[in-house]
């Protein structure tokens, strides 16, 4: 038995050729009414299967043409169609003459079992010829065009909502496409490794705008860390969204983006529902950047620290290693010259001096170190301020400078008013008078070294001062040192030092206290006359 | 009549200051001056009338390093041996490359450094 499908469409016919192939069929393909036709009278078939809808020549045309055969009109004809698919295409195939009237798309199993039912009906009315119920040509034509006008209004009914759908569509695509480059270019820009929050926020604001549906009409706003950014034409409305912007789960800000004017309302309120999501987008960005950039100020601050401590070390090493060589020097120099001088007992004097130079050594090695630990220690763990008496301490200091240089001859005159004077400090405070001390003869020349300690009492801002002046007869600081003699960690002044580390300590140590410390001539505009140098530190009661 | 050598001493370390000088009058040498930076030896240098042949000098000091006070000083005098002593190892190049004779490493001993001196005399 021998099968002719019509259709148009490559997939429908490979589709129905293996289904009647697998029913046993040998099947034979036509693509439209005309060529059905000419195969058709080639050969003996006992079934036609079409689609209706075709060029040239379409499947209710075909069907009339069969029917109006005398060779063909016994055939099996099957519309199979799925633009023809109204009550009266079916009546009006059926008219025709069609034996089965089929809808698209059927499962192969149903389609299968109306082709097998069909053929079951054909051998009961085998005798039964099947005619064509309308005779009229002209009223098949009535009726052909009835279904080709109907067909077409559908048609044009159709066109028109998917004109609609469409537009809709492209309306929808334009605004994703809108909201996608909004994000995109946000994305964008926090990924610039050196712009900074406020050029970032302002240039998010005006991406937002444009990634809007209505930017003419659209303003917003970022609030962060009490400070706000606005686009230009930005005014509080009721028509607004909010996202709120987090740093490491703290609530730290938030943005916010109104209509100007009233607007249609759209999913949520006047906004879409991706316009929403485009603000929890754009909010985790700025999270993100935000917690970047509080991340690289971290690492910059800790690398600042390190530097600085690794500066502040090797200042240190150096002066510690310089100092230490000296004083090591010194005592070798000082050892060996003994060993001369003994064999020369006449320079009895001599010897003695020698001696007391390698104790005072020995001793500077020793306050070297304690220098050392001290100021690691001064900046490890700021000690807490309780009020000190310190004239007691001055005193105590001013004993120890004489014990520890006793081949020296040393004068200190204190003039005082008080007998009691109090500062909020900690037990460095004998370490920054016995440095300033040490310090006035370390560097003078002078057979006696005079030292004048004053306390008086100095008004600043309306807070009372203690100024405590130490004025030597030493060699004196000129006026290119008098600030360096002070700095600390600064090991780029490597051609600048002779003070140790006693005056680094003496300058921390102030500073805790809120004080200050600086160096005059004792005799002004002469420094070889002498220093001054002046502590102010604040008094209490 | 044996010939009494000058040399001049440039230290800010005041007990290296008197080591130095009691060691070379100790050992027969003439002590010409004793500077304390780079800026007083230059202008010591120039007030003596006969320069000394050897200076020793230390590089870290306050106002004015050694070498500083180095180059200056053999623009007036580019016969005189400069003997560098010092714990500053770094400083050892640019010492010998700007004309000084001699770089010490402190610390050393007193047998060293009349030996070094003596050496310096003789280069004179």
């Amino acid at each position: 038995m021998k099968v002719l499908i019509v259709d148009d469409k490559k997939e429908n016919l490979y589709l129905l050729e293996r289904i009647m192939k697998k029913l046993g069929y040998e099947v034979e393909l036509a693509e439209n009414g005309k060529q059905a036709l000419e195969k058709l009278h080639g050969d003996n078939f006992t079934m036609v299967i079409s689609d209706i809808l075709m060029p040239v020549m379409d499947g209710f045309q075909l069907c009339q043409a069969v029917r109006s055969d005398k060779k063909l009109k016994d055939l099996i004809f099957i519309f199979y169609t799925a633009t023809y698919t109204e009550k009266e295409d079916e009546d009006f195939a059926l008219r025709l003459g069609a034996d089965k009237f089929l809808k698209k798309p059927l499962k192969a199993e149903i389609f299968i079992e109306a082709i097998k039912n069909l053929i079951q009906e054909q051998k009961v009315n085998q005798n039964k010829p099947r005619e064509r119920i309308v005779k009229n040509e002209k009223e098949i034509m009535k009726l052909y065009n009835e279904r080709l006008v109907q067909k077409l209004e559908k048609k044009i009914l159709d066109l028109e909502k998917e004109t609609f759908v469409r537009k809709k569509l492209e309306k929808n695509l334009n605004e994703r496409v809108k909201e996608l480059t909004c994000l995109y270019n946000i994305s964008n820009l926090s990924e610039q490794p050196d712009i900074s929050m406020e050029q970032f926020f302002i240039k998010t604001l005006k991406y937002i705008q444009q990634g809007w549906q209505f930017p003419d009409e659209t303003c917003a706003k970022i609030v962060y860390s009490g400070q706000e950014f606005k686009t230009e034409n930005f005014s509080e409305t009721v028509w607004r969204q909010k996202g709120d912007i987090k740093e490491f789960g703290k609530l730290v800000g938030y943005l916010e983006v109104s209509y100007l004017k009233e607007m249609p309302t759209f999913d949520i309120g006047p906004f879409l529902k991706e316009e929403r999501n485009l603000i929890n987008s754009v909010v985790k960005i700025l999270k993100r950047l935000i917690e970047r950039k509080k991340n690289e100020q971290k690492l910059k601050e800790s690398e600042e620290r390190y530097r600085k401590a690794f500066n502040r070390a090797e200042f240190y090493k150096d002066v510690f290693a310089h100092d230490i060589s000296n004083i090591l020097q010194s005592i070798m120099s000082g050892a060996q010259i003994s060993e001369l001088l003994f064999k020369k007992t006449e320079e009895f004097k001599d010897l003695k001096f020698t001696a007391q130079i390698i104790k005072e050594q020995v001793n500077r090695g020793a306050k070297l170190v304690s220098n050392i630990r001290k100021i690691s220690k001064l900046e490890e763990d700021r000690q807490s301020l309780k009020k000190i008496e310190i004239l007691y301490i001055l005193k105590k200091s001013i004993s120890f400078l004489k014990k520890s240089h006793q081949l020296k001859k040393i004068s200190v005159q204190l003039n005082y008013a008080e007998e009691k004077f109090f500062i909020k400090g900690n037990d460095f405070v004998e370490d920054m008078f016995e440095n300033i001390l040490t310090n006035a003869v370390r560097h003078n020349k002078n057979l006696i070294m005079e030292i004048i300690v004053k306390i008086s009492r100095e008004q600043k801002n309306g807070l009372s001062y203690l100024k405590i002046e130490f004025l030597d007869n030493g060699i004196g600081v000129s006026d290119l040192s008098k600030e360096k003699i002070f700095q600390r960690g600064n090991s780029q002044e490597k051609g600048f030092h002779g003070m140790g580390l006693g005056l680094s300590l003496v300058s921390g140590i102030v500073k805790d206290y809120n004080g200050k410390i600086w160096v005059e001539d004792r005799v002004k505009g002469d420094y070889s006359k002498g220093s001054n140098f002046v502590l102010l530190i604040p008094e209490v009661d | 009549m044996i010939k009494i050598e000058k040399v001049f001493i440039v230290d800010d370390e005041p007990a290296l200051q008197f080591f130095y000088e009691k060691l070379l009058t100790m050992y027969g040498f003439e002590v010409v001056g004793i500077g304390s930076n780079g800026i007083e030896a230059i202008s010591m240098f120039k007030s003596f009338p006969i320069k000394p042949k050897v200076i020793l000098m230390d590089q870290r000091m306050p106002e004015m390093n050694g070498i500083e006070a180095s180059k200056a000083i053999l623009q007036i005098d580019n016969r005189v041996k400069i003997i560098f002593i010092s714990a500053d190892i770094t400083a050892r190049e640019e010492a010998i490359s700007i004309g000084a004779f001699l770089f010490i490493d402190k610390i050393f001993t007193i047998n060293d450094l009349i030996d070094d001196i003596n050496r310096a005399i003789e280069n004179y």
